[in-house]
């Protein structure tokens, strides 16, 4: 409280300084370009918030602008030297860049942001890029490397590919959160779940890409989200101790050669989406504990002549079970 | 400005007493809204009368109405509400003077009522946004203090944003 002391008494540069932080932080780059020339305590709120918000979308036409954003975020991080970005936010258009070729400097650029977000220890990343149709962004190796990291969000658009680096590392990470679309994984990213990541709770993998094969063993994540659409997923398997909540959307055009292995012994809500043909199912599931239960997003997908029987106790349902069977679907659940 | 309790008759009161010794008896579920009277609800228990000699009487009034209408609106849960409860914030933060903003700000801040300083912080970021720094200076009534030649110096730096 002794800040509201100082010799200023104007109602903004007088609050504390995280409530003043909260202020800035929710102000665009621009608005806070600005507010760092109207004295010197707005400038020195505006170098230390922690969290920093890039949005390239007011400049998609202007790349002057767009140059000069890139340039103040880079001015920034260096006046910053030593304070620590709890959260950075990076949303860009690579597809539109305008003023190189292809969105290189652009993509090089970006990537010295992660890192310094990484050395100045960030908590929370959010990062959404736009690429061109076709093309790939890497995530760089130093993002599974921090160990100050607990919550990353990372988004391609669709017809494009997020590269999930291979696991290098023994670090422990802290990561709790991780949620990645349009995702490439490799065989390495399973190691490095059940290695490094002894904190992860809730795991979203989605718009899966051009990956056959998964395998998650964990003893931490209590939520996994799961999306396949692109057919090429062939194998998956889960093994989760404490895992509750999962859904699944696996869509494939044959079944053959697909499997699906479980071990969730905590299973409390599986939610499905998608084809679900001849899966190896039946056996898994029945070791669902007995308040499970059992959602299907899309019945449609379910009239098939293969039988797949659900073993769930629906005693513990507080809402009727929804009609979620369609009348010529043969499949069936019973109560245990 | 009391709270009635006429409408429920279970849950608990609770008495908290501002600075300046005014009382406010408010129902347990709007109260623990804010952070720290949950916390010391919950740490001690029994005890009815909380006192807070950080806020104003004003001012803990303004915030216990805010938490009361929020913690009605969160009671009957359907899908209007959330409509329901912006344009109640948005009512509430309209006519705010700067001084009131200020303290509301940061009596929400000292009661850690979450919700509110994000609904208070983001009418103070919407006082700069798209402004020119004569005019923040103005809004705020802030003075320059940057020495001879540094204002110039910095404005040159942050160019990009005065075009």
């Amino acid at each position: 409280m002794s800040k509201s002391l100082r010799t200023t008494t104007d109602r903004f540069t007088s609050l504390p300084d995280d409530v003043a932080h909260k202020v800035v932080s929710s102000l665009s780059l621009e608005d806070v370009s600005r507010l760092s020339v109207v004295s010197r305590r707005c400038r020195q709120l505006c170098i230390s918030m922690p969290s920093l918000n890039v949005d390239v979308r007011p400049y998609l036409q202007d790349a002057t602008k767009r140059t000069r954003l890139m340039n103040y975020v880079e001015r920034l991080f260096s006046l910053r030297r030593g304070v620590s970005t709890h959260r950075l936010c990076i949303g860009w258009f690579l597809d539109s860049s305008v003023n190189d070729k292809g969105g290189g400097e652009e993509e090089y650029r970006i990537l010295s942001w992660l890192h310094n977000a990484v050395t100045c220890n960030v908590k929370w990343l959010v990062l959404y890029l736009r690429l061109k149709r076709g093309s790939a962004f890497s995530l760089p190796p130093c993002l599974i490397h921090s160990t100050s990291l607990e919550s990353l969000t990372a988004c391609v658009s669709i017809n494009s590919i997020l590269e999930f680096p291979s696991y290098s590392t023994i670090e422990l990470s802290s990561l709790k959160t991780l949620d990645l679309w349009g995702v490439r994984i490799d065989e390495s990213f399973g190691n490095w779940v059940s290695t490094c990541c002894k904190f992860l709770r809730s795991l979203y993998l989605k718009q899966i890409k051009e990956t056959e094969s998964i395998a998650i063993n964990s003893s931490s994540i209590t939520k996994l989200c799961i999306t396949s659409m692109d057919y090429k997923l062939c194998h998956l398997q889960v093994s989760a101790w404490i895992l509750e909540k999962m859904s699944l959307w696996w869509e494939f055009d044959s079944a053959n050669n697909r499997t699906l292995q479980l071990s969730v012994p905590m299973l409390r809500m599986f939610v499905w989406k998608g084809n679900i043909l001849r899966l190896p199912l039946t056996e898994n599931l029945a070791a669902l504990k007995s308040s499970a239960s059992i959602l299907f997003r899309s019945a449609s997908t379910l009239t098939s002549q293969n039988l797949i029987r659900f073993y769930c106790d629906f005693r513990n349902l507080n809402h009727p079970i929804p009609n979620l069977f369609d009348k010529h679907s043969q499949v069936s659940y019973i109560t245990l | 400005m009391s709270s009635s309790s006429t409408t429920t008759t279970t849950t608990r009161l609770l008495m908290l007493k501002a600075s300046d010794g005014v009382t406010f008896e408010v129902e347990e579920a709007v109260a623990t809204k804010l952070g720290a009277i949950n916390n010391m609800v919950e740490e001690e228990g029994s005890e009815d009368l909380i006192c807070l000699p950080n806020v104003n009487g004003k001012f803990l009034g303004m915030v216990l109405e805010w938490c009361k209408k929020h913690a009605n609106n969160n009671t009957n849960s359907d899908k209007g509400n959330d409509e329901v409860n912006k344009w109640w914030d948005k009512e509430f933060v309209m006519d705010l003077d700067q001084n009131t903003l200020y303290h509301l700000l940061m009596a929400a801040d000292y009661l850690s009522g979450t919700e509110l300083v994000d609904l208070l912080t983001e009418k103070v970021a919407s006082m700069i946004r798209g402004k020119k720094v004569e005019e923040i200076r103005e809004t705020f009534k802030i003075k320059s203090d940057f020495l001879p030649g540094q204002e110039e110096e910095i404005r040159k730096k942050n160019s990009w944003a005065f075009e």
